[in-house]
């Protein structure tokens, strides 16, 4: 019996997740014709690419055991920089992409330097970078949402406006497959194997897993540590740049939000498959079920107030599941 | 690893907290050449505090330009204090312009019920507060200056009902909960479509005033919902949302907002958006710091100064 229980564990501890999404999946299906078609699913894995961004940023955080909670700033930075760039001041292609990119790399090498070299405990370097660098975009776009046509303060309208290109990359659609959907694709894709598959990526885990073994085995953990938060803050930042190419406009509290579902996305992803760390699949895994649920949930004309609910329930579960795991590992 | 993920969610948890508790009010002062130094009584000149909910939205821009206007017109001082849509660090603003002694407070409540303890320390400093936009369900206010929101959304559901020769399926984007704006729009909308035979309000949901959430709603209700022939947005930025999301499923849908923004007008002109029902919001600023001077110097006013509509259509 007890060996029953045990297998009956394990198999909701490895497969939990993706049964509970299966299970959403159907009970939305049936209860409305409309949830289970490819145009519904592209929306969507379309909803959810810039959370998945994001959330791929704070999982290279947590793989070398920090935490970075300056994403969601991050994402409103580069949303009105790079929205900036085209409506302010009419820049092509290159500086759209820089200059936001740039800054985000910027974050990331600030709070590798607060945690890494000051010491500063990474919960606390990065709440300060959230702030400041929530205060910097706030003065740099003097509050406002950038728009095209919008009045500057000179009482002129803005010169320029968002470009073709840049919108294709949050709108457009190639082979009838959403651009954001194809880019969180690879993203998914390339991270995961580099974390998996490369000498890197392990050394990554190593040093969140065990950092003074890591360190006397010879691994430059400080190294490691500071890649992982420059990563953290350009996903967030590439995160900014197609929200801004989303919505089509430079929204200055859009980053906002972004944290929360980022945090949890990820956190979901420790239970998936049974990995119980932190793992991109997973996270990927996480977006998806949560994305699932807001879109299915305001299908059935219920209010969004209620999907945070069912998000931290299904969040506190997977944790409880992974938790509960590691303990009985521990005692074995 | 353990001990560090339980800080990491507790610190979560807490974070959300921080973010709502900030007492930062970016207090700023909004007529050039002069400083924020000066009080409402130092040196007998008029200033006047305006606490406004967000200017990330370009309604509450074009109102706080319109009483700066105003204010450089009638040679006062006006001190602005954005909330960014948070109810306590608008409160806390509202606190530093009374420790400023403004002369006259006028308010832009982000959330009409939450805004009463604000309005009554103003009250309690004897600082007179007019509310802007937006009413305050409690504490004494001397005026209310804002557009009739439920003649406004009447209008917008009268302006739907004749375009779908009165009958079809309408989407409700609503505004944040416990605004008056609102609840009023919401009203007057409801007003105009409920209990009319072939008419159904197929789905209400909240979007926040907010643009991107007005997308993803939007996106999500047109999957469940094939057959919708109009749209009624409380404000312009949710409508411009939803409009892109009706736009990338290459649908044919009316679609009607509400202030009139720069970008929603443009929609309208280009024949994107059917309509927007226009509530001035730079008259609105203007009107309540005109009306600050007077109640400032000491003059009676109306204590509701209703602001002309319009619905903005193609011409």
């Amino acid at each position: 019996m007890e060996g029953q229980k045990t297998s009956l564990f394990d198999w909701v501890y490895k497969y939990g997740t993706v049964a509970v999404i299966a299970l959403v999946v159907l009970y939305f299906s049936l209860t409305n014709p409309y949830f289970f078609t490819y145009d519904n699913l592209k929306d969507i894995l379309r909803s959810i690419s810039i959370v998945t961004f994001v959330a791929i940023g704070v999982t290279f955080s947590l793989i070398v055991g920090g935490f970075d909670l300056s994403v969601g700033s991050t994402v409103s930075l580069t949303t009105v920089t790079a929205a900036s760039m085209m409506v302010w001041y009419e820049q092509g292609p290159f500086l759209t992409l820089v200059v936001p990119i740039v800054l985000s790399l910027l974050v990331g090498l600030v709070n590798a330097f607060l945690v890494v070299k000051i010491r500063i405990p990474d919960l606390l370097a990065t709440l300060a970078m959230l702030y400041i660098v929530n205060g910097v975009h706030m003065t740099y776009s003097k509050g406002y949402s950038i728009y095209a046509n919008m009045p500057m303060q000179d009482g002129t309208t803005a010169p320029g406006k968002f470009q073709e290109w840049f919108l294709w990359l949050g709108q457009g659609e190639w082979f009838s497959v959403p651009v954001p959907v194809i880019l969180t694709f690879l993203l998914v894709a390339i991270t995961h194997v580099y974390l998996t598959y490369t000498k890197q990526g392990r050394m990554l885990y190593m040093t969140g897993g065990n950092l003074e073994a890591a360190r006397l085995s010879g691994i430059p953990v400080n190294r490691y540590r500071t890649l992982a938060y420059v990563l953290s803050a350009l996903f967030a930042g590439l995160g900014g740049m197609l929200l801004a190419a989303r919505i089509g406009t430079g929204q200055v509290s859009s980053g906002s939000s972004m944290l929360m579902d980022a945090v949890a996305a990820a956190f979901v992803g420790f239970s998936v498959f049974g990995v119980g760390k932190p793992n991109v699949f997973g996270t990927f895994v996480g977006a998806i079920l949560i994305g699932v649920l807001l879109n299915g949930m305001t299908m059935l004309n219920l209010p969004y107030y209620a999907y945070d609910i069912i998000k931290g329930v299904v969040l506190a579960l997977a944790l409880a599941v992974t938790y509960y795991q590691v303990r009985r590992k521990r005692k074995a | 690893m353990k001990k560090f993920l339980k800080m990491a969610l507790a610190s979560t948890m807490v974070l959300g907290v921080l973010a709502g508790c900030s007492t930062s009010s970016n207090l700023e002062n909004n007529t050039p050449g002069q400083s924020t130094g000066n009080t409402g009584t130092t040196d007998g000149k008029v200033t006047i505090g305006l606490a406004v909910s967000t200017l990330n939205n370009p309604f509450f821009v074009s109102l706080k330009e319109g009483a700066e206007k105003a204010a450089k017109d009638a040679g006062v001082e006006l001190l602005v204090v954005d909330a960014q849509d948070d109810t306590a660090k608008q409160i806390s603003g509202v606190e530093d312009l009374i420790q400023k002694k403004v002369s006259v407070l006028m308010i832009n409540p982000t959330d009409s019920a939450a805004i009463v303890t604000a309005v009554e320390a103003a009250n309690a400093a004897n600082i007179p507060v007019i509310t802007v936009d937006r009413a305050a369900e409690g504490g004494q206010v001397v005026s209310h200056i804002a557009s009739d929101n439920t003649a406004g959304g009447k209008m917008a559901g009268d302006f739907i009902l004749e375009k779908l020769g009165g009958k079809g399926n309408i989407v409700e984007l609503q505004g944040i909960a416990g605004t008056s704006a609102a609840r009023d729009r919401g009203q007057g909308f409801h007003d105009a479509v409920d209990n009319k035979e072939g008419v159904n309000v197929v789905a209400s949901q909240p979007a926040d005033f907010d643009r991107a959430k007005g997308l993803t709603v939007m996106e999500n209700i047109l999957q469940g919902n094939k057959d919708i022939q109009a749209i009624f947005a409380h404000n312009d930025e949710m409508a411009l949302g939803a409009l892109q999301a009706v736009e990338a499923q290459g649908k044919d849908i009316l679609v009607v907002g509400f202030d009139a923004t720069d970008d929603a007008v443009k929609s309208v002109e280009d024949g994107k958006m059917a309509a927007t029902v226009a509530q001035k919001p730079a008259a609105i600023g203007e009107t309540a710091l005109q009306t600050a001077v007077k109640v400032a110097k000491g003059e009676q006013v109306e204590s509701n100064i209703p602001v002309a509509l319009e619905l903005v259509t193609k011409k």
